[in-house]
């Protein structure tokens, strides 16, 4: 074998390692498969050129990979891209690049490794030359792990570390545009890449600070794509000394700026505002106006954070005012989403659209899909808030989609939480409790506790709506905590809010008055309205259901005027409904119908089923009341197929019960005792103890008019007992004396 | 059932058991029929009724072969009529049902768009298949065996079934390895002769082995790597000469002589670092020899080369991967702690298993040690 010489320009250790590969280039006969790692692009080019011209007379074939798309589409796996590349001709080798980018190493499967690995004898009986695939390490560790028998069958690996030179060329390659806008599986291929570097950095004699700290911050940056716990804080703060070790100051502020988004995001707000501002007057200084603007707009974030909103808009009008003068469009729009956010959080909704919308225009011209994915979920919030749910569902799915695409874990897990919040609203339990399932182990994942909490809660909701409330009150205890840890008071507030409406649903009518208090001062803090509403409501339902019609009328026309002001159309619907019922009980007929009768129209307007249900149901019983059986038992036909379409359990069995009233009344007696039979299980079922009274006492009144005394009072024992189980003494009152009245 | 590590010798070993039976050199002598599944089966997605299938058809195939026509006649016919029934049916208008066995078996594999369709018609019709098969065509067949004085019995050996890859198919984690060999067990063992299947190690290997011989009714035999070290760390000599007279078998076929090719006592090194898996030692062997200006190989050669190959091994090492294999190495037995990362160790060679009179132990494979930085 002769000696062979290797450029000098290479490292020692890489002159040892070119002769290997040069010589197995020489020696080989038939197919042999060889593995070069090498992570600088800079590096391979020189190594291929070499190569090349010293195997000129070779005929090697360059075959440069073409990744799939990020869509998902199926392309060409591999083999199949050899063999075009190769079409009828006889190579003396090949050399393959591009292998790491066939697969994201951050995802479970990987089908274009599972076929190389079943396809390996294939390749072996296909080419007769050797076939180099020149790979950077973080792909190579992926294809050990998941092709073992293709890389079982390797003939040999050849490996080349990069010098500084190398580190900093590819640097500025994984640098280049290494924002939230790549996919997702390139955003993991660049952090391998960088990952690799460091340790040949960290591991090389005499490392370069400067390179060293490009590549913290880079990395830095990488966490901030996983929405890491830290959010990069340790390779930002390692890269913040070497920069003013060595005087970088521009690199001294970008650590700084970075490390307070960090801050930020961990909902440290004082010290997200002190970095920001230690930041600020070393762009000031250095004349960087972009970092200048983003230091403003940053501030911005915190003050609206704070939901200090005035300060906020001033903040982002500053802002804004620089980046229109560097002409910096990236800024711009992220500054019109934020003054948007403010108006948002101010209820101005309308404003708040146009400003979102501007945003979302800018972002969408640069091909900014961070950008545009977070200006669709606002304009989602914004449509759901103003009860367009169609168009909010929408809009949550299409960010939804741009997030998955770039990988935005917790935008995703927004986006499905969000959907779950729509669905919610439009009685659709089934597909809710999906997102929020999806979305809540996302938020684990990223330790988001808030999103974490609201998604528990809103399970809960479901469990409530679906009237498992056992279960709902364990979910809303688990997401309870979670708020208090993070002192979110607004949260706390709807907890306990709507524990407060479990307790009532379970007739636990004491400690559901003391959890409507303890929310409604929490509300009145926070100044929240909707929440102060709700409690409002949930008190008038409770005075109701204690027959004290008069408070409960009072609660409910607070209840109604809080919700007209702040435009929440589904809550007014309620209280009205509620009112009406209020006054049907008060025997005020003409009263409650025309309360029903603004209700009704709300409800249809804003697609709300459960409510137009609800309406239905609460006007066949004022039919009954007014002995107009016929539009009764319309009514309750109506509503009975509204519950079952959409899985009301307990509002089917109302409405049966009701259709069952309304037999009784026309003397249909058979029809009405099986119609009662019907709905007792389903009372049962669903564990609604008041509904489950009131059926037996209809079945107590129908046996009486049938002269089955003994029926009569063993229905009307029950009904008595479980009314005073429930603490609705009054009601339990009521039953006896008219079955003792009727006692012979 | 049979297991053993991705190139340790299964297919050249029972490649001479199937000679063997067939020349009746260890017991009665036996008619084997050979399936190799790489080549008919999409092992990516495969199913216990596909498996049947192709071994049924080799099965068929090789007795026609061998002048015992009546099976493949029967199959055909069978096949005929099953498929006339299935082109009349208004569902399965897309797929055209191929004409023969074979080209229905090609399809099974090639045309992934068809496999749920024609799957169905073979799920559909296993008891007959069974029938045919169990009732009429081995009976008739072991007669013809025996009349002719070819054979006693038949064995089917389905080789390479062992590299499906193991893949979760439902929420609740059963891979698709256990759902073929144990959910799927009754399908397996529904043909009237003896049959021997290559098992995937990493399934062999789970906790799922007990289950495998409550299923199968026997151990699944393993083919041990050849040991180079003993359970008390000290060299198996007889393991490693073993794997020195490979390699210097090998020499005398170029001409050359082992001292031409190895400086010193270079040989026994490299043997002892392959641990006794003779594709590392090959890969061992030629990467040293790639890194020579001229032969022989010396030891600084065969210890760059050493080194290089640790690190490569290395690259998939995780931290707890190290915890365990130090774990492995000192107590010489499996790592029960997490059977996923037990398996993926013993799939990846990070983990060897080796067996002596007591029966199997398990060690990291040499190189570990060998890695830069240690483990």
């Amino acid at each position: 074998m002769a000696a062979i010489s290797a450029p000098v320009t290479l490292s020692p250790e890489n002159q040892v390692e070119f002769a290997t590969l040069s010589r197995m280039l020489e020696l080989a006969s038939g197919f042999t498969l060889a593995f070069v790692r090498v992570n600088h692009a800079s590096l391979r080019d020189r190594l291929v050129g070499e190569l090349l011209a010293r195997f000129s007379r070779k005929n090697t074939l360059c075959v440069a990979l073409r990744p799939p798309p990020e869509d998902g589409t199926v392309v060409h796996g591999v083999v199949t891209q050899l063999l075009d590349a190769v079409g009828s001709g006889h190579p003396d080798a090949i050399f393959v690049f591009g292998l790491d980018a066939m697969f994201d190493p951050a995802a479970r499967d990987s089908p274009a490794l599972d076929i190389l690995n079943l396809n390996r004898s294939y390749l072996a009986k296909r080419f007769s030359c050797p076939v180099v695939f020149w790979i950077a390490e973080f792909g190579m560790r992926e294809l050990i792990s998941r092709a073992p028998d293709f890389w079982a069958i390797r003939s040999g690996t050849y490996h080349f570390v990069g010098e500084s030179e190398d580190a900093r060329s590819t640097l500025a390659q994984v640098g280049d545009g290494f924002d939230w806008n790549l996919g997702l599986r390139e955003k993991h291929e660049r952090t391998g890449i960088l990952q690799h570097v460091l340790k040949e950095i960290e591991s090389a004699a005499r490392p370069d600070p400067a390179v060293l700290a490009a590549v913290l911050y880079q990395l830095g940056r990488a966490s901030e794509f996983e929405w890491s716990a830290d959010g990069g804080s340790g390779y930002f703060q390692r890269a913040l000394a070497l920069c003013q070790r060595i005087g970088d100051r521009r690199g001294e502020a970008d650590c700084l700026l970075r490390l307070g988004n960090a801050a930020l995001r961990q909902v440290r707000y004082s010290k997200a505002r002190h970095l920001y501002e230690q930041a600020l007057p070393i762009y000031r200084e250095i004349g960087a106006r972009v970092g200048e603007a983003n230091c403003v707009r940053s501030l911005g974030d915190v003050a609206r954070m704070l939901a200090d909103h005035s300060a906020a808009e001033g903040l982002y009008r500053q802002a804004l005012s620089l980046y229109l003068k560097i002409g910096d469009r990236l800024g711009e729009a992220n500054c019109l989403w934020g003054v948007g956010d403010v108006a948002r959080l101010q209820a101005h909704y309308a404003e708040a659209e146009q400003w979102c919308q501007r945003a979302l225009a800018i972002h969408r011209q640069l091909g900014n899909r961070l950008g545009e994915a977070s200006c669709l979920l606002s304009l989602g919030d914004l449509a759901r808030l103003q009860t367009h749910y169609a168009e909010a569902e929408q809009l949550y799915l299409q960010a939804l989609r741009l997030n998955r695409r770039i990988g935005n874990r917790l935008g995703e897990a927004n986006c499905l939480r969000s959907a779950g919040d729509v669905a919610i609203e439009e009685a659709r339990y089934q597909e809710t409790g999906d997102f929020y399932r999806e979305a809540l182990p996302l938020y684990r994942q990223l330790g988001d506790r808030l999103g974490e909490a609201n998604c528990l809660r809103g399970l809960g909701d479901v469990a409530a709506h679906q009237a498992r409330y056992v279960e709902a009150e364990e979910l809303y205890r688990q997401a309870l905590p979670l708020y208090r840890q993070i002192g979110d008071r607004l949260g706390e507030a709807n907890c306990r809010l709507t524990l407060g409406d479990t307790a009532r649903m379970c007739a636990r009518y004491i400690e559901a008055v003391d959890l409507y208090r303890q929310a409604q001062s929490l509300y009145r803090q926070a100044g929240d309205d909707l929440g102060e509403a709700n409690c409002a409501r949930g008190m008038g339902d409770l005075a109701r259901l204690q027959l004290h019609y008069t408070d409960a009328g009072e609660l409910y026309q607070r209840a109604i005027s809080l919700y007209r002001r702040i435009g929440d159309r589904l809550g007014e619907a309620n209280a009205l409904c509620r009112l009406g019922d209020v006054e049907r009980m008060e025997t005020r007929l003409a009263q409650a119908e025309v309360l029903y009768h603004q209700a009704l129209p709300i409800y249809r307007s804003i697609g709300s089923r459960l409510g137009e249900a609800n309406c239905l149901q609460s006007l066949g019983e004022l039919a009954r009341k007014q002995s107009r059986y016929e539009a009764a038992d319309e009514s309750y036909h109506q509503a009975l197929s509204l519950s079952r379409q959409i899985g009301d359990r307990a509002g089917e069995a109302n409405s049966v019960r009701g259709l069952g009233d309304v037999a009784r009344m026309q003397e249909r007696y058979a029809e009405a005792e099986d119609l009662y039979r019907r709905a007792l299980p389903l009372y049962r079922e669903v564990g609604l103890r008041l509904g489950e009274a009131g059926c037996l006492w209809s079945i107590a009144r129908l046996a009486a008019v049938q002269h089955n005394l003994g029926t009569a009072r063993e229905a009307a024992d029950l009904a008595a007992a479980i009314y005073s189980d429930i603490g609705l003494t009054a009601q339990a009152q009521q039953v006896c004396d008219e079955f003792t009245q009727s006692q012979p | 059932m049979f297991t053993g590590h991705r190139g340790v010798g299964k297919t050249t070993e029972l490649k001479r058991v199937k000679r063997m039976l067939e020349k009746g050199e260890v017991g009665r002598p036996m008619f084997v029929s050979f399936l190799e599944a790489e080549q008919w089966l999409d092992l990516q997605d495969v199913q216990a009724p596909d498996i049947i299938f192709h071994m049924v058809r080799q099965l068929v195939d090789d007795l026609s072969e061998a002048g015992f026509g009546l099976g493949r006649a029967k199959f055909e016919q069978f096949f005929g009529e099953i498929k006339g029934l299935l082109n009349s049916e208004v569902e399965f208008q897309s797929i055209k049902v191929p004409a023969g066995i074979v080209e229905f078996g090609l399809a099974l594999k090639d045309v992934p768009r068809a496999r749920p369709t024609l799957r169905k018609l073979i799920e559909g019709h296993l008891p007959t298949i069974y029938d045919l098969i169990n009732q009429v065509v081995l009976t008739k067949a072991r007669e013809w065996l025996k009349e002719n004085g070819l054979a006693e019995d038949i064995l089917v050996i389905v080789d390479e079934l062992d590299r499906i890859p193991q893949k979760v198919i439902d929420p609740k984690g059963l891979t698709n390895q256990r759902n073929i060999y144990l959910d799927h067990a009754a399908i397996l063992r529904s043909l009237g002769c003896h049959v021997l299947y290559t098992v995937p190690i990493e399934l062999a290997f789970s906790d799922a082995h007990l289950l495998l011989k409550a299923a199968y009714g026997c151990e699944t035999l393993l083919l041990p790597l050849i040991p180079v070290s003993q359970r008390n760390n000290e060299d198996c000599l007889d393991g490693i000469h073993a794997l020195c007279r490979i390699v210097r078998e090998r020499i005398a076929k170029t001409g050359a002589t082992p001292q031409q090719v190895f400086e010193d006592d270079v040989l026994e090194q490299l043997c002892r670092v392959s641990g006794g898996y003779i594709r590392s030692l090959f890969i061992l062997l030629r990467s040293a020899i790639e890194r020579c200006d001229s032969l022989p190989i010396t030891k600084d050669v065969a210890e760059r080369t050493v080194r290089r190959q640790a690190i490569d091994l290395s690259l998939a090492l995780r931290p707890r991967h190290r915890e365990a294999l130090r774990a492995v190495h000192k107590s010489k037995a499996a790592f029960s702690e997490d059977s996923e990362l037990w398996n993926l160790l013993l799939g990846n060679l990070m983990a060897l298993p080796y067996e002596d009179e007591s029966g199997v132990w398990y060690d990291w494979n040499p190189l570990i040690a060998a890695v830069p930085g240690g483990v």
